[in-house]
C-alpha cells in the first residue's frame, strides 16, 4: 500500500471510527446466512406446493395406469421342473418385476411377486424346519410372509400390503403366468 | 426500514401470530409428507380410492398453508404501513 493511501485509510478510520470499506459494503457476513421467519414460512409454502404436486402426480399415474386385466401370458416352467420344497425365479409381468414360484411341500404350485412391500428387498422361500412352517422370508429386516396368502406375519410386512399373487395356469405339461391377483383390502 | 422492523419485533402480538402461523404451516407440511407416503403405498397396492382422497386432502392442506402465508404477508404490509406513518408523524 502506498504511503499516501495508508495515510488516507488511517485518517478515514480516525475520523469516522471505522474503515471506509465498511461503508462501501455495509453487510455483515452473518447476515448473509440469516433466515427470517418470513423467508422460512415462504419456503415452507413452496415445500407444501411441491408435496401437493407429488400427490397429484401419483393420482394422475393411477388414473392412467394400464388396465389391470391386460396381463400377458408367459411360460414360466415345465410342470415337473420343481420338486416339493423348491422354487424358481422369473420376471412377470415385465422385466422389472421379479417373481418367485414355489412348489410347496404339499405339492401345490404358487407364485408371488418377489419385492417385499417394506423396502423392495427380494423375498426367498424357506422350507419348514422344526416348529417353523414353510414361509417366504425377507432377510433385510427379518420379515416373514404366509406361503398360502402372501400376507406378512412377522416383521415390518405385518402392517403393509401382502405380496401380490401371480396367477398360474397349467397347460400341456407347461406352467404359464397369466396375470396378477387383485389385492384383498383389509 | 430497520427502525420499523425493530418496532415490529417489539410488538408481541404480531410476533406471536407470526410464530403460530409458522408452527401451523410446519404441521401441515409434515401431514402432507405423510399423505404422500400413504398415497405412494396405496398406488403400489392398486388401491385407487386412497390415492384420490390423499391428493384432495394434500391440496386442501396446501391451500391452507398458502392462505396462512398470504395472511402473514398482508399483516406484515399493514404493520409496515402503520408504523411507517407513525414514524413520519414522529419525525415531523
Amino acid at each position: 500500500m502506498s504511503e499516501y493511501k495508508a495515510e488516507f485509510v488511517s485518517a478515514w478510520k480516525e475520523e469516522k471510527g471505522r474503515e471506509k470499506w465498511r461503508e462501501d459494503f455495509p453487510f455483515e457476513f452473518e447476515d448473509d446466512e440469516f433466515v427470517s421467519r418470513r423467508d422460512f414460512i415462504r419456503f415452507l409454502a413452496m415445500v407444501s406446493a411441491g408435496l401437493a404436486v407429488g400427490n397429484a402426480a401419483i393420482l394422475v399415474k393411477t388414473i392412467f395406469a394400464p388396465d389391470g386385466t391386460a396381463f400377458p401370458e408367459r411360460e414360466v416352467a415345465s410342470a415337473d421342473e420343481l420338486t416339493p420344497g423348491s422354487w424358481k425365479l422369473f420376471q412377470y409381468p415385465d422385466a422389472d418385476s421379479p417373481s418367485i414360484m414355489v412348489r410347496r411341500e404339499s405339492g401345490e404350485l404358487i407364485a408371488f411377486q418377489q419385492k417385499c412391500p417394506h423396502l423392495a428387498c427380494p423375498v426367498t422361500y424357506q422350507p419348514s424346519s422344526g416348529n417353523t412352517p414353510e414361509h417366504l422370508s425377507c432377510h433385510c429386516h427379518n420379515g416373514k410372509f404366509d406361503i398360502s396368502t402372501g400376507k406378512g406375519v412377522a416383521g415390518p410386512p405385518r402392517e403393509l400390503r401382502p405380496l401380490r399373487v401371480v396367477l398360474l395356469k397349467a397347460r400341456g405339461g407347461r406352467i404359464f403366468a397369466t396375470g396378477l391377483a387383485e389385492i384383498r383390502k383389509a | 426500514m430497520k427502525e420499523i422492523v425493530r418496532t415490529l419485533r417489539r410488538h408481541p402480538g404480531f410476533a406471536a401470530a407470526q410464530q403460530a402461523r409458522l408452527l401451523i404451516v410446519i404441521a401441515l407440511c409434515v401431514f402432507q409428507y405423510w399423505l404422500l407416503t400413504t398415497g405412494m403405498e396405496a398406488f403400489h397396492s392398486g388401491n385407487g380410492s386412497i390415492v384420490l382422497a390423499s391428493a384432495i386432502v394434500s391440496f386442501v392442506c396446501f391451500i391452507l398453508a398458502a392462505g396462512l402465508v398470504l395472511a402473514g404477508e398482508m399483516s406484515w404490509r399493514r404493520m409496515v404501513n402503520h408504523f411507517g406513518k407513525e414514524n413520519e408523524i414522529v419525525q415531523k
